[in-house]
């Protein structure tokens, strides 16, 4: 499971139908607590950002992950073990949590040309497929494509599910900044659940 | 017939007294600087965070330095939060203290014999053995668990050496919730930190003590017994001690050999505190309590060796 409180405590919520994945009903992070317990006394995961080397290093048969994780998970493969192996699924009809990061200008910045000019440098299709590269996160070209990827071999065909479509921002669910009571509503359930119980 | 009368000497100390005592003082002066700047301050910080607040829009902690201004909320939250129906951390406080105490004991049982035996069995080869004692040093903590890591995968060479090289189907995940693999992780993280203070110990044994009890008629096992471990007494709390106390605050074994709520423990409370926005003043409560029960010991030990300071002179 991923060691963040929000991505998993989502996906907790989406499993049980719940939509709402900012949600601030006390009955529905009550059942994610529970929900959380149970799946520790039945699966006993482990709870980790590092997913995206113990997976392919083969300490983890199966990991919550972002689709970068997975993209850079083909650069911690055992040398001779090609990324056929990996599989990454996400909901076909695009029902799952997406998210993305973004650059901002500060309104009182001291360059903003020089953030404007860099922006425009990092969008550039060929310096957004190095970034890609480097960090695994997908950036917004739309001429990056499952085809166009699979392709220029840059991801094999079993991981043609990584790639996020732009319609997932439609149909998709965002975690989405909480408020304070909210947020530590969510770390409290959160906190249970990492202190281990009995 | 007069009686010659010897004056009384005066209860002034003498200059010569007076600029001995302003020496020590001097000497002491570096310790207790360092003593200030280094535990007293960051521990009245740790405190001031804890009974300090909380900035309601960027959560982050806002120490409170008056005492008299302090807020106990957050203190109040962690007591409240060990035990009865929402008792979240007293799991982990409990299973910090066992697994604590089964480190401790497991390193006492190694590390003794091994300190006993290159401080006074070892011969010409002290100085060859005492080098290898601190060749875990020169490796850094960290290093030594990734190392463990790679050893323990599914893969990894413990399941092969159990599967008798593919004899058997041996597929222990060793690396999930498994609170063996945290405990002797943190033996063997730890045991190097116990054999040196014991070794020191050890070494410093009066010998004309031990020969003496072989020559009044005790034999091996009650000489050891009776003499040589009420001597060891105060090397073995010293050496328990200075393992122990790092253990109650170890986090990363547990992270690195498990990373399951399973065998979380204080340790891991306080780092999860400190990166949750708002709870900074929770993982100082955590400290506290460290602190105090980490106190206790440590007081015995004092008390021990001052007893024991009394009678000897």
């Amino acid at each position: 499971m991923l060691d963040d409180f929000h991505t998993t405590m989502a996906m907790v919520l989406l499993r049980q139908g719940i939509t709402d994945i900012n949600t601030s009903s006390e009955a529905d992070l009550k059942m994610v607590g529970e929900q959380l317990s149970a799946m520790v006394k039945a699966t006993s995961p482990k709870v980790t950002i590092t997913a995206y080397n113990d997976l392919p290093a083969g300490q983890l048969g199966i990991a919550q992950m972002w689709s970068g994780d997975i993209i850079n998970a083909q650069n911690y493969l055992p040398e001779g073990t090609g990324p056929d192996i990996l599989r990454y699924w996400f909901p076909s009809d695009g029902k799952g949590m997406v998210d993305n990061d973004m650059f901002v200008t500060l309104k009182g910045g001291k360059n903003p040309v020089l953030a404007h000019l860099f922006i425009n440098h990092i969008l550039d299709p060929d310096v957004a497929m190095q970034n890609f590269s480097a960090i695994g996160y997908q950036p917004p070209q739309n001429s990056i494509t499952a085809d166009s990827l699979v392709n220029a071999q840059f991801i094999p065909e079993n991981l043609r599910t990584v790639i996020v479509k732009p319609e997932y921002f439609d149909t998709g669910y965002r975690t989405l900044e909480l408020d304070a009571a909210n947020d530590a509503a969510w770390h409290n359930v959160w906190q249970t659940f990492k202190a281990g119980g009995s | 017939m007069a009686v010659p009368v010897i004056a009384a000497p005066s209860q002034k100390a003498s200059p010569r007294r007076e600029r001995a005592s302003g020496i020590w003082a001097a000497l002491a002066a570096p310790g207790i600087v360092w003593l200030l700047l280094c535990f007293v301050f960051p521990l009245y910080v740790v405190l001031c965070i804890v009974f300090g607040q909380v900035d309601p829009i960027f959560r982050t902690p806002i120490p409170v330095w008056n005492p008299l201004q302090w807020n106990p909320s957050q203190f109040n939250y962690v007591l409240t939060h060990i035990v009865g129906a929402d008792g979240i951390f007293g799991p982990a406080l409990v299973r910090t203290a066992v697994f604590v105490f089964a480190a401790s004991s497991l390193c006492l049982l190694i590390a003794f014999p091994v300190a006993y035996y290159v401080a006074r069995l070892s011969g010409r080869r002290k100085g060859l053995l005492l080098a290898l004692l601190i060749a875990p040093f020169w490796i850094s903590y960290m290093m030594r668990m990734f190392a463990w890591v790679n050893l323990l995968q599914n893969d990894g060479i413990v399941n092969k050496v159990l599967s008798f090289g593919g004899l058997f189907n041996v597929n222990i995940d060793w690396l999930t919730g498994q609170p063996v693999v945290v405990i002797l992780g943190l033996v063997y993280g730890y045991v190097p930190y116990m054999i040196l203070p014991l070794y020191a110990g050890l070494d410093r044994l009066s010998q004309p003590m031990l020969e003496a009890s072989r020559d009044l008629g005790a034999d091996r096992f009650s000489s050891f017994w009776r003499v040589t471990l009420p001597l060891c007494r105060p090397t073995i709390l010293a050496a328990v001690l200075l393992t122990c106390l790092p253990m109650l605050g170890d986090y990363f074994t547990s992270d690195m050999l498990s990373a399951s709520p399973k065998t979380a423990m204080v340790g891991n409370l306080i780092n999860d505190s400190v990166h949750a926005p708002g709870r900074t003043g929770q993982a100082g409560a955590f400290v506290m309590l460290v602190f105090l029960v980490a106190l206790l010991p440590m007081l015995y030990y004092i008390r021990a060796t001052s007893r024991r300071d009394e009678v000897a002179s």
